[in-house]
């Protein structure tokens, strides 16, 4: 167990030393992504969603945000998988004694943990420019958070499947980033959806975390209010990873088989 | 002794895009012992990488078994822990990271940490004469440093087994030396075994005690360094002339001899390689009686593990 703390502690700690050693990088990120949420939200303030769409700028931020680490957790592991395999090391990496799947996972908390400093000077910003207030109940909203994010690992597992696979997914990974923005209610609202296409968002667990933290922080309702809600994000979140993880092993044996591992 | 790697009729067969079966390896076995470097030799493509990643699990066999230590190389996580690798070429290094956070970082991903592992990377840096270098980042070092960068991963958990495929390719004089060295202690001082694999046959035939010869996929000859030059070398003797007042007649006479051959010959000096110690009395006692020309020297040839790979190789 300790072994397997310090090696989360090794993913965590190399994250860092880049985030460090590529300072700018780091900097501009958090500088694109202040302006892309202020560009919409500017935007959605000069034409007007109008009041029936219900959404007020902390719903969007908090949409903005969450969608954010969506988009992290979909990417990461691909793009971890991708970059070990460009600078050589992803067979080394490999090698360590313990499963493919543990390695990407402790990759992704990495990067969630290491994005969570990008995020929150982002958050900061937000609310200091805007004027956006929001009382955030941490634990409820880590709850929440938590087990949105463990679905969207699902996603990040195929993903990672197919990199691993057939080398490069960038537009598997844009076409899932860019439906999670725009049909999960991150800026458009789930009723206004297509009526064939709001079953289909419900069942992402994206559109469910979000509409239960939006519940939670801006409508004020308790967690205890929303078992039955939790339950179903459970369940659809561990559904998503199992296929997730499913979909990588068995991309994994056909590597293993073809003997591509390290071919970028 | 029971051996720690055992490779028993190992095959490997990939599939092209156009679904033609490539048989990369052909049911080959070896075992390589406690303490022992055991050297895999073959031209390019002959399968040694195939089957070092196979040891690792990295590529699944199509057929046979492989035991590393007693585990089945499918048991990935288990057989993990028995090996260290150096793999062919640039691949075995995070470039972004400096000599000392690499081995940190590969430390920690094999479960090292705190004291244990400080004092781990200290003895390695000092093994491998990196302490100067061990905060430049591995991408501004050069091929000799990295690799031994890379071979400081291979040994940080202290494994029995150390794969090294190609660890001493395009290395600098200095560095070869030392890697060289090194590979010779880990073995014989510290008791790893090592399967080494490498183009350089006077790198194999001083490092290795024992070596399987593949082409093809297939195993072509295995044994000891020794056993392969007794087997496989023709003694023979080199008989070096001066041409000054040579005689043609004499000269032929010497060529139609038996078991001799010419195969050297310019301005000064001719060379006779004779075949065996009978066949070298007849020359000499031709050139004393002919007084044909001086002989310059007679020297035995020692076989080289060189000249006998390209023998092995060139046969079928």
């Amino acid at each position: 167990m300790i072994g397997r703390l310090v090696f989360l502690g090794a993913e965590i700690k190399r994250e860092l030393i880049m985030q460090r050693r590529y300072l700018l990088n780091t900097i501009m990120f958090v500088l694109i992504n202040y302006i892309l949420f202020m560009g919409i939200y500017l935007g959605i303030k000069s034409f007007g969603r109008g009041p029936d769409l219900g959404s007020g700028p902390a719903e969007l931020m908090l949409g903005y945000l969450l969608w954010m680490y969506a988009a992290g957790g979909l990417n990461s592991m691909g793009d971890q998988l991708a970059g070990m395999a460009t600078r050589g090391c992803l067979e080394q990496v490999y090698l360590a004694p313990v499963s493919p799947l543990y390695i990407l996972a402790c990759k992704s908390a990495a990067d969630v943990i290491s994005g969570s400093l990008q995020v929150i000077p982002i958050m900061l910003a937000v609310i200091l420019t805007t004027g956006i207030k929001v009382s955030i109940p941490i634990l409820p909203s880590l709850l929440i958070w938590g087990l949105t994010i463990i679905g969207l690992y699902g996603f990040g597992y195929i993903l990672a499947g197919i990199v691993l696979v057939h080398k490069r997914a960038g537009q598997a990974r844009e076409l899932l980033q860019w439906f999670f923005f725009f049909f999960c209610g991150v800026i458009v609202p789930l009723e206004k959806l297509p009526p064939w296409l709001q079953p289909v968002s419900r069942i992402l667990p994206l559109t469910q975390g979000l509409d239960m933290i939006r519940a939670l922080i801006i409508r004020g309702e308790a967690l205890s209010q929303m078992g039955d809600k939790l339950f179903l994000l459970f369940l659809n979140s561990m559904l998503y990873l199992l296929i997730g993880m499913a979909v990588f092993l068995w991309s994994n044996r056909i590597v293993q088989q073809r003997g591509t591992l390290s071919i970028y | 002794m029971e051996p720690l790697v055992s490779i028993q009729k190992v095959s490997k067969i990939f599939k092209t895009r156009a679904n033609k079966e490539i048989i990369a390896v052909n049911k080959v076995s070896f075992q390589i012992k406690k303490g022992e470097i055991f050297g895999l030799l073959g031209p390019n493509g002959a399968g040694k990488t195939t089957i070092v990643k196979m040891i690792c699990g990295l590529i699944r066999p199509s057929g046979g078994k492989i035991f590393v230590n007693g585990h089945d190389s499918l048991q990935t996580k288990r057989v993990h822990k028995q090996i260290g690798v150096v793999l062919e070429g640039n691949r075995n290094l995070e470039w972004r990271l400096s000599a000392r956070e690499n081995l940190a970082y590969f430390g920690n991903l094999h479960f090292l940490y705190g004291k244990g592992l400080k004092k781990r990377i200290d003895d390695l840096l000092e093994f491998l004469d990196l302490k100067q270098q061990q905060h430049n980042l591995v991408g501004t070092l050069s091929r000799g440093m990295q690799q031994k960068v890379a071979i400081g991963v291979a040994m940080l958990a202290d494994p029995p087994v150390l794969l090294l495929d190609e660890p001493i390719l395009g290395l600098d004089v200095e560095s070869f030396r030392l890697i060289k060295n090194r590979i010779k202690e880990l073995s014989h001082k510290f008791g790893k075994s090592v399967l080494l694999t490498t183009h350089q046959m006077n790198v194999a035939q001083e490092l290795c005690d024992r070596i399987a010869i593949i082409k093809e996929g297939k195993t072509v000859v295995e044994d000891r360094v020794a056993g392969l030059i007794d087997r496989f070398s023709t003694p023979h003797y080199k008989v070096c002339l001066d041409n000054q007042g040579m005689n043609p007649n004499d000269r032929e006479k010497l060529m139609r001899l038996p078991k001799t051959r010419f195969v050297e010959q310019d301005g000064g000096s001719t060379t006779i390689i004779v075949e065996d110690e009978e066949a070298l009395w007849t020359v000499l006692k031709l050139l004393a009686t002919t007084r044909a020309s001086n002989i310059l020297f007679v020297r035995k040839d020692n076989p080289s593990l060189e000249n006998i790979f390209l023998k092995i190789i060139r046969e079928d």
